[in-house]
């Protein structure tokens, strides 16, 4: 296999102030979006990486997962309205594979965008749920943010290695528990089973979230 | 022998060499962090070792510098990592194929008649199902 581009870069000593400055370029897409699309009025829900950080930072600001990615729920019906005011803003829609995102301006980079998901829709056809309806969500810090148990339902469907870290997390600062198995489709509970059956709290974490230990 | 070297001395040589020990640095950092997450490697460590992947930290070029015991573990890094469709298209045209079915036939016929052209894709497109491997969320 070709190995391209396997030049490491040399350690810098700026890292800190890197990182923090793409968190910074990451919310601040987050919030001028989203402030684009309350002043609309069209509906959505932010998703993904960030509805888990707005989540987790309820209980426990320090244990949130860095994420570059930006994701909204809209209804697919929504799109062209929402292009419109997006484009308005500076953003530009694109379509790529399968994906529609809003580009950030004179960005090109698929990873630097708004990207979209449609609400009621499967992402992938052999996913086990639809995605939810937009409704389903709760006014957050400055945008609309998906509850916690669709956002629970939506990384159980999609159910990458990401997802299952991202349910883990929430598990550890006790967002979620065993409880939740319940009320959750018959097509998603058993996966959750087995995030609860992996479960291993962090040091400092001495509860029972899971129910594992009882007798 | 001294007049020689000084001779020979040019800043761009001493900067050149300053830079190989901070990659060869760089590439003993990353290895060591790479074998500690392949060693763990709960579902933490595979998102950890996919995010070195997907940055290219490393790449399936570097299985041989772990022991044998993990080649399984790399192998299964190597199949769930998912690229950017951007990185995928700008590969699949650079490679000169007009479509995924182009890119699959070419993997066949590589794969069935033993040619070696396929070692030449960038590894992301020489893995079977790389036209599926492609995030789209």
């Amino acid at each position: 296999m070709t190995n391209a581009y396997l030049t490491l870069p040399r350690l810098r000593e700026d890292t800190m102030e890197r990182i923090n400055e793409a968190f910074q370029r990451v919310q601040e897409r987050l919030r001028r979006a989203a402030a684009i699309l309350e002043q609309s009025g069209l509906p959505y829900a932010v998703i993904g990486g960030n509805a888990v950080i707005h989540w987790i930072s309820q209980v426990n600001p320090a244990a949130y997962r860095f994420t570059q990615d930006v994701d909204v729920l809209i209804r697919r019906e929504d799109l062209p309205s929402m292009t419109k005011v997006m484009e308005a803003a500076g953003f530009r829609y694109r379509h790529v594979r399968g994906i529609d995102m809003f580009l950030d301006g004179p960005i090109n980079k698929v990873q630097d965008a708004v990207h979209l998901l449609f609400a009621g829709e499967k992402v992938r056809p052999t996913d086990l749920v639809p995605t939810p309806a937009v409704e389903e969500s709760t006014p957050g810090d400055g945008y609309q943010v998906l509850s916690l148990e669709a956002l629970v339902r939506m990384k159980l469907t999609s159910f990458r290695l990401k997802d299952q870290t991202h349910l883990d997390d929430m598990l550890q600062v006790g967002l979620i528990d065993k409880s939740l198995k319940e009320r959750l489709p018959i097509e998603l509970a058993e996966r959750y089973q087995q995030i609860l059956d992996q479960f291993e709290p962090h040091l400092g974490n001495d509860f029972d979230f899971t129910g594992a230990n009882e007798s | 022998m001294t007049v020689a070297v000084l001779h020979d001395f040019s800043w761009q040589r001493m900067i050149n060499a300053v830079e190989a020990v901070d990659r060869r640095q760089a590439h003993c950092v990353a290895a060591f962090l790479i074998r500690m997450k392949l060693t763990a490697f709960r579902t933490v460590d595979r998102v950890h070792l996919d995010d070195l992947l997907s940055v290219q930290l490393f790449d399936p070029s570097w299985t041989d510098r772990f022991p044998p015991e993990f080649a399984s573990r790399l192998a299964a890094v190597f199949d769930v990592h998912e690229v950017w469709p951007d990185d995928y298209v700008e590969a699949l045209t650079a490679a000169g194929f007009q479509s995924d079915e182009e890119l699959v036939e070419f993997q066949t016929i590589c794969r069935e008649s033993g040619d070696q052209r396929l070692d030449t894709l960038p590894w992301f497109l020489a893995r079977e199902k790389a036209h599926e491997k492609v995030r789209i969320a």
